[in-house]
């Protein structure tokens, strides 16, 4: 691999892993750190590339590297005693039974084998088969292509190739990580444009183990959600075929999350909510429904914690505030929002669509059997009272599958839904969010009814 | 709680035992003479009867397809269908896509069935040689909502040789075997499978929904067996049970991505040239040929405009401006470009003694010819005036 290649992998990363580095977490602060660490290096990777070619006209990758590796070494200087928290405060009682090492041996080996063996379809296809889908030509990677090949992002209206070309509504960022590599090679390669994809792939299922254990306190449940989530089918066709924003919109969604379930937890509360609205203006700016999707979450997961910082300290509460308006005034600095509003300014309802989003929910096996064990763990969730996290988890499910519902059955995208094109993807944009929330109460919902037929004393959790 | 169990068990069991024991009443349509074919949509050249049926012919690159004739198929009638195909210039049996259509009936004002509703289609890969064989589908739909099955070849170079289309009544044996094959078959990656997964279908049954029963009868066993042992349903077993049988799903979802990627690669590996390699990821060689010719051969900066009217005029398009960006600007005024790219235009007419272009809309270009692929593939540079 060429030097200025593996120093442009190595740099996001390493900056995204200063910033949400967890120390004395054991591996699953690791695991989330290189996880978490891979997600928000890409964002702020497309910020630093989008900013350097807004500025100065080239995108000066070289230097987008150096500021990322400046800002990974900033960050753990600064953070060297901050960082001495420990999160873990356990909320599941399994860890504690002494009778689940046998099953972690074998849900870790179950995750690593599928996800080995996925990687062994992926790779091979990533370095040798080109590109070859409709939107990736059409849209993602020929805005990656243009700019890789000019080494310019035009922001001329008149100009061509305006914002890289194609469709202008379509946002850049994406094209902007996939382009960065072919910068630091110095020449257009689809194997290193489509590398982002790959690491989306195994970066999403590894933040969700990491966050999951450490809220948890316990590796089966983590391993299962994180299983659950990186095995979804059509997860790994998006990583094989790669080019599509809807998986990197479904890694972010969900790291969000994650990492508001860790600020839920850690003494760093405040740092967590910002890594978690860092990785919301990720989704947010992703696709054109992005912003809508991302605040629908900043919504159920961050209002109760806003409300709750107000009961405590008016200036950590003040704090959030502000960090939720810095991340509100730049999505739609950097988001063309037409398209939603034009969507949403014709309205009618279009029933037709339904059967099609229960075909692709139910019939089909774009998402293994995750639709039909939702609404189990809904009404599981739904009858535990003393569920953790029971009604975020609850509204954030429900108000994620109405948006999706709702774009099919109220909006004219439901001529999309009647040819099959878009809902297993939208689909796929909330599943791991949706997985990741409800493993949470479910666990501890069946951890306390487990617990109380044990006669084990109570985990302590808090709702 | 044994009760519960028992009946989740006993449930469970009964819908596919219901499935398997339904062999469902058979419709066939002969189509071994031309005579046969009368209300068919035949997107083919038919060449005349053979002892096996109807010869038919590829029209320029349209892969061959023959649609029924409107059907009016009684609701009992089986769930899987077939055709009976040959391909008698094949040289040797090769592994290829069979599409399987269907319409569902839509019905104007006057109740009378019309040809409104879009095609769905199915694919596989079947062996296909100068001998009949049968490929099979499950029907996902109600027999007796459709309104015509067609079937198509894409990868057929040669003629095509329908012999039937039939819904077959197969025996119990014969349908269990199906199920297996149909759950140990590969799906192909189609284009569109960035899309969606339609994932196996056992006897016209979406496999994800018998999965989901295998979860609902394992669970009544555990209900079951706590029941007689007098203890609570153990969370875990059930945790397990839900594991275990996404393992499965995800085992089998694994070796289809697995086993398409190695095809793929070996496809791909074997192919030396870029431009080889361009049409088969874009599934256009003349789209490769163009764009090759036009990265190399051009000054950047240079406009040019793509004349077309195929059915594939948006993919034709996009495809070749993905690889000729950002070296070449795409416009869709011809009379102001540097550059004429005519892939597949009816309209489109190049006199080399008077090196003028018609265009479909009778605009006339002064332009010399740069290449040719083809009579419907070349490129021109339009003469400065």
């Amino acid at each position: 691999m060429n030097l200025w290649v593996l120093i442009g992998v190595l740099a996001p990363w390493l900056a995204g892993m200063a910033i949400v580095r967890t120390r004395r977490a054991g591996l699953a602060g690791l695991l989330l750190t290189l996880g978490g660490g891979w997600l928000v290096g890409q964002i702020l990777l497309f910020l630093l590339l989008f900013a350097m070619l807004r500025l100065t006209g080239a995108s000066l990758a070289g230097l987008v590297s150096g500021l990322s590796l400046l800002i990974a070494v900033a960050v753990t200087i600064l953070r060297r005693d901050k960082s001495a928290s420990n999160p873990n405060r356990a909320m599941s009682t399994f860890a504690g039974t002494g009778r689940t090492g046998g099953v972690v041996v074998v849900l870790a080996a179950l995750f690593a084998i599928s996800l080995g063996a996925k990687l062994l379809g992926i790779v091979p296809g990533l370095s040798t088969v080109t590109i070859r889908d409709d939107d990736a030509t059409t849209f993602w990677l020929f805005k990656a292509k243009v700019i890789a090949e000019s080494d310019h992002l035009s922001f001329d209206k008149d100009d061509p190739y305006y914002l890289g070309g194609a469709n202008p509504q379509y946002p850049v960022y994406l094209p902007l990580c996939a382009a960065y590599l072919p910068l630091m090679k110095g020449g257009w390669s689809e194997t290193l444009a489509t590398f982002p994809w790959f690491g989306f792939f195994v970066a999403t299922p590894l933040t969700i183990l990491g966050a999951l254990r450490l809220r948890l306190g316990a590796w089966p449940p983590a391993l299962i959600a994180a299983y659950f989530v990186m095995s979804l089918p059509l997860a790994s066709v998006h990583a094989y075929r790669p080019g599509y924003a809807d998986m990197p919109m479904a890694a972010f969604l969900a790291a969000a999350v994650c990492f508001m379930l860790m600020a839920q937890m850690s003494e760093r509360r405040i740092h967590n909510i910002v890594v978690a609205l860092v990785l919301l203006i990720g989704a947010g700016v992703m696709k054109r429904e992005g912003h809508v999707l991302a605040a629908v979450v900043a919504a159920v997961m961050l209002a109760p914690e806003v409300l709750s910082a107000f009961r405590r300290s008016a200036t950590e509460a003040w704090r959030l505030v502000a960090a939720l308006a810095i991340a509100i005034v730049v999505v739609f600095a950097l988001v063309d929002n037409d398209d939603v509003v034009s969507d949403v300014s014709q309205l009618g309802w279009h029933g037709e669509a339904i059967t099609s989003l229960a075909n692709h929910a139910f019939g089909w096996a774009s998402f293994n059997l995750a639709f039909w064990l939702a609404p189990a763990a809904i009404i599981v969730v739904a009858l535990s009272p003393k569920a953790v996290m029971r009604w975020r988890a609850l509204a954030l499910t429900g108000a994620l599958l109405a948006v999706d519902v709702c774009v099919f059955t109220l909006t004219k995208e439901y001529v999309f839904a009647l040819n099959d094109q878009t809902p297993s993807r939208l689909f796929l944009q909330i599943l791991p969010t949706i997985i990741v929330a409800l493993a949470v109460p479910v666990t501890t919902a069946l951890d306390r009814r487990e617990s109380s037929t044990n006669a084990s004393p109570d985990a302590g959790a808090t709702s | 709680m044994m009760a519960v169990g028992g009946l989740l068990i006993l449930a469970g069991c009964l819908f596919p035992l219901l499935v398997l024991m339904d062999t469902g009443a058979a419709w066939t349509w002969d189509t071994k003479t031309l005579s046969d074919l009368e209300g068919a949509k035949i997107n083919a050249t038919p060449k005349g009867n053979t002892s096996e049926g109807v010869r038919l012919a590829r029209q320029g690159a349209r892969p061959v397809s023959l649609i029924s004739p409107p059907l009016n198929l009684a609701p009992d009638v089986s769930h899987i269908a077939e055709v009976s195909v040959a391909l008698p210039d094949a040289e040797a049996p090769t592994r290829q896509t069979v599409y399987f259509l269907w319409q569902v009936r839509a019905l104007d004002a006057d109740g009378t069935p019309t040809d409104a509703q879009a095609y769905k289609f199915d694919s596989t890969q079947a062996i296909l040689g100068k001998d009949p064989a049968i490929v099979r589908f499950p029907v996902t739909v109600p027999p007796d909502s459709i309104h015509r099955i067609g079937f198509q070849f894409p990868e057929a170079d040669g003629d095509v040789v329908i012999r039937r289309m039939a819904f077959p009544s197969l025996t119990m044996t014969e349908r269990l075997a199906m199920a297996a094959d149909q759950w140990a078959g590969r799906e192909p990656f189609e284009p569109y499978s960035v899309n969606f997964l339609r994932g196996p279908s056992i006897l016209g049954e979406s496999a994800i929904s018998v999965l989901a029963l295998l979860i609902v009868v394992a669970a009544g066993f555990v209900l079951l067996m706590a029941g007689l042992r007098r203890r609570r349903l153990s969370i875990v077993a059930v945790i397990g049970i839900i594991v275990v049988v996404w393992a499965i799903e995800d085992a089998r979802a694994t070796r289809n991505l697995f086993e398409n990627s190695r095809e793929e690669v070996e496809q791909f590996s074997k192919l030396d040239q870029r431009v080889d390699r361009w049409a088969r990821s874009h599934r256009s060689y003349e789209v490769a040929w163009a764009a090759d010719l036009l990265v190399e051969n051009t000054d950047p900066g240079m406009r040019y405009c793509v004349v077309t009217n195929s059915g594939d005029a948006f993919m034709i398009r996009h495809r070749l401006a993905y690889l000729v960006a950002p070296k070449l600007v795409e416009t869709e005024d011809c009379a102001s470009a540097d550059l004429i790219v005519v892939i597949k235009s009816d309209g489109a007419r190049y006199s080399p003694d008077d090196q003028i272009l018609t265009l479909p809309d009778d605009t006339m270009i002064d332009a010399r010819p740069v290449a040719q692929l083809a009579d419907h593939c070349y490129i021109l540079r339009r003469n400065a005036k």
